[in-house]
């Protein structure tokens, strides 16, 4: 054989070999246990946190494994972040060896709902005399609402987006933090003084999806989806993204990026927490579980309620974080009632509280407060302002949040769009854009769904 | 080099000339054949039959949990080549690929044929000059992910230190592109040195200084003994750096995940995006785009071969 036709044989292999790596994505292999109904029932559990809150979730199944000796063993395992844990589920789903309960994110709520692979929560809670359907805030129970009534899945983790003021660059541009925007026009204003008075960044916020102009939108009464949000009895089908509403925002933050006055952090969103702790932005727009990071004495911001877009009745932020999940399909009886007190036990007020304080995450049990955990954490006046913006959001359409499987998909067709948007597109024909590229998204989702 | 050809070419076919009813029964033929089944088992299992499977998985529609759930025919096929971006996006590829590769050589012998002097303290700086090889692509992506950062970056530091306004690298689509693209160069220039440093090294010194004796000047001779020279190197990295080039993915996943706004989505990348991006599970449209890729890279070969080979000494 030649140089050259080894040569060509080696670049043919190459090709191939990616090819290869393209589509041997094997299933991960979990064991489900298959516990009999007498023995003790031993829970396999997926997750996705790291840092602090793995360390806690690993405390908190302890807890539990040694409160239920003998009766419930959870054996926790972290799969990889949320788009992994997804990746792997499918996976599992294939081969038939899903975990018996399965921590998945906010948006992935459609996908989970739309899977059929998980038993809704309300059907163990309707047996249930002792559970407490009034213990969530009320817009935590309308984003994991179950079309048939009570919830589809447990919500644990909780977070909202809200307004981080820097209080030094604040006060330096003649403004008080104490008095804080509660628009996005005032936020915009502020952020213009901020950035004429001491050169830094007026204002930030998440780029790497469309999550901050769902929010915008929510916190001005808009639904995101048509028809809507997918609360209603029929599936999403498309995105509303040009309401007068949405126009007058997103020109208001065209503008702050195109002149300079808003920092892009692009996907970058912990370049963007770290700027604004290292005092080169004034006010950042984000998740609430960014606290710790963003001020980690704790002294040097104010958390603000995240600003509204218009005086609907209807405005709210829609939650974020996680919520559990119990496998139905190949799963037995035992082992879903097992995963039912496994749930119940992480809702508990103590145990909210406890993961609340050590993750920066927002107690999803209203009963937490009162613990003596919670009463120490909501001693923070800026933690406190942030249980008070979740317990005041309504629970309308708008604030529950779109719910579609195709989210994760149609949220990068909205920021490309909006990034053309910042870089001086007209606002009104590129979201029209994106409104008709999106609803092709849904339509392709909504099929493969069946 | 190419006498060696021939006369492996003219072996090859006595041997055709002989053949013999028997001959693949012969024992070194059996031996052959038993020692080369492990390979190709191998092949057979991590290449050949995913490289079938992406085929067929490219005619099938998908499920909500990436199964294959039917024959869909072309339909995968005409939904790339329907999509206005997708055009896009090749032309993209393309530009990205010629960028990187053309940024591999002229950079490469830039920094080479210094090196090939013999003055005093070159070694160190060959050391330097090819240790970004050792730099993995995620590591070297973080690290300038975190210099090139608009708000709190060293370079945009600097920049507005002396009255500059911060430049958005990674967050504006007229930068981005660029910016991948001088990451990855930046990524392949330690390899690209030391296969040039190589190259050059193995001139015969007797050609260069028949060269001077005739009284060529030192740019005279890089130009028509060293380069014409090293071209076999040169060709050998502008094949793998094509492909290579093609394939790229960790600089882009880290630095702008395809955007700002599609600017920096490759194809590879799309082909990521469909099948696992945040969960969209679609391995019918991801598989028929790895076919596409699978014709271009192969395409791409052999237009290097027949082309560009022509033009490289042996």
């Amino acid at each position: 054989m030649s140089f050259r036709h080894r040569t060509l044989v080696a670049a043919t292999a190459a090709g191939t070999a990616l090819l290869f790596a393209l589509s041997g994505c094997a299933a991960a292999g979990s064991d489900a246990d298959s516990a009999t109904a007498s023995g003790p029932v031993t829970l396999t559990f997926w997750h996705a946190m790291t840092g602090p809150a793995a360390t806690e979730l690993d405390t908190l199944v302890s807890k539990f494994n040694a409160q239920e000796a003998g009766k419930i063993t959870v054996d926790a395992s972290f799969q990889g972040a949320y788009a992994d844990l997804q990746t792997k589920y499918t996976a599992a789903v294939q081969s038939g060896s899903t975990p018996d309960v399965l921590m998945m994110n906010d948006i992935a709520t459609g996908f989970m709902v739309d899977s059929k692979k998980t038993t809704p929560l309300s059907t163990f809670t309707d047996k249930d005399s002792s559970f407490d359907a009034d213990s969530f805030p009320p817009v935590v129970s309308s984003y994991y609402a179950a079309a048939s009534g009570g919830l589809a899945a447990m919500p644990f983790s909780v977070s909202q987006p809200v307004l981080y003021l820097n209080r030094s660059l604040v006060t330096q541009a003649g403004l008080n933090p104490d008095t804080p925007p509660t628009t996005v026009a005032e936020v915009a204003d502020w952020a213009e003084k901020i950035h004429a008075a001491s050169g830094a960044y007026g204002m930030t916020m998440n780029m790497s999806d469309s999550w901050m102009l769902e929010e915008m939108s929510a916190s001005g009464g808009e639904n995101f989806c048509t028809p809507e949000n997918g609360r209603g009895s029929d599936k999403v089908t498309g995105l509303d993204l040009t309401s007068p509403t949405q126009v007058a925002f997103m020109s208001t933050l065209q503008k702050l990026f195109s002149d300079g006055t808003a920092l892009n952090p692009g996907t970058d969103n912990s370049a963007m927490v770290s700027a604004f702790a290292s005092d080169k932005v004034g006010m950042m727009m984000t998740s609430s579980g960014a606290y710790t990071t963003a001020d980690p004495n704790k002294t040097a911001s104010t958390v603000a309620a995240f600003p509204k877009t218009s005086e609907s009745k209807d405005a709210g932020v829609v939650i974020g974080g996680n919520a559990l999940w119990i496998s139905g399909d190949g799963h037995s009886e035992a082992q879903q009632k097992a995963a039912y007190e496994f749930l119940t036990y992480l809702h508990s007020a103590d145990v909210q509280a406890e993961w609340a304080s050590a993750t920066g995450y927002l107690a999803s049990n209203t009963a937490a407060g009162d613990t003596t955990v919670g009463k120490q954490s909501l001693a923070d006046p800026n933690v406190a302002s942030m249980a008070g913006q979740l317990a005041n959001t309504p629970a309308s359409q708008a604030a529950a949040g779109c719910r579609t499987g195709a989210f994760p998909t149609v949220r990068a067709t909205v920021i490309g769009a909006f990034n053309q948007i910042v870089e001086g597109a007209d606002v009104t024909s590129t979201m029209k854009d994106a409104e008709s590229k999106a609803a092709d998204q849904i339509a392709a989702y909504n099929t493969a769904a069946g | 080099m190419s006498a060696s050809i021939t006369t492996e070419r003219r072996v090859a076919l006595s041997r055709r000339r002989a053949p013999s009813a028997q001959s693949w029964l012969r024992s070194d033929r059996r031996v052959g054949i038993a020692l080369l089944l492990p390979a190709f088992a191998a092949f057979a299992v991590f290449v050949f039959y995913p490289l079938g499977k992406v085929f067929w998985l490219s005619t099938q529609g998908t499920d909500i949990f990436g199964q294959a759930a039917g024959f869909v025919g072309a339909k995968n096929y005409i939904t790339i080549f329907t999509d206005p971006q997708f055009i896009a996006t090749m032309l993209r590829t393309g530009a990205f690929c010629l960028a990187v590769v053309a940024g591999r050589i002229v950079l490469g012998l830039f920094i080479t044929i210094p090196l090939t002097t013999k003055l005093r303290g070159v070694p160190v700086f060959r050391a330097l000059l090819t240790s970004p090889m050792v730099v993995s692509v995620s590591a070297a992506s973080v690290a300038f992910a975190a210099m090139l950062a608009q708000g709190n970056g060293l370079v945009n530091s600097v920049i507005t230190r002396f009255g500059g306004s911060a430049i958005p690298f990674f967050t504006s689509t007229q930068w981005a592109f660029g910016s991948v693209i001088v990451v990855t160069v930046w990524g392949s220039i330690g390899f690209t040195v030391l296969l040039m440093l190589g190259a050059f090294g193995a001139i015969d010194n007797d050609v260069i200084e028949a060269a001077h004796l005739d009284g060529a000047g030192p740019l005279r001779t890089l130009w028509s003994i060293s380069l014409p020279l090293v071209t076999p190197t040169l060709f050998f990295i502008v094949v793998t750096g094509a492909v290579e080039a093609l394939t790229t993915f960790g600089q882009i996943q880290i630095l702008t995940g395809g955007g700002p706004a599609n600017s920096t989505t490759t194809l590879v990348y799309n082909i990521y995006q469909s099948a696992f991006g945040a969960g969209s599970a679609n391995f019918g449209l991801a598989a028929a785009l790895g076919v596409v890729l699978f014709v271009l890279v192969l395409a791409l070969s052999l237009v290097q071969f027949g082309v560009l080979e022509k033009r490289v000494n042996y």
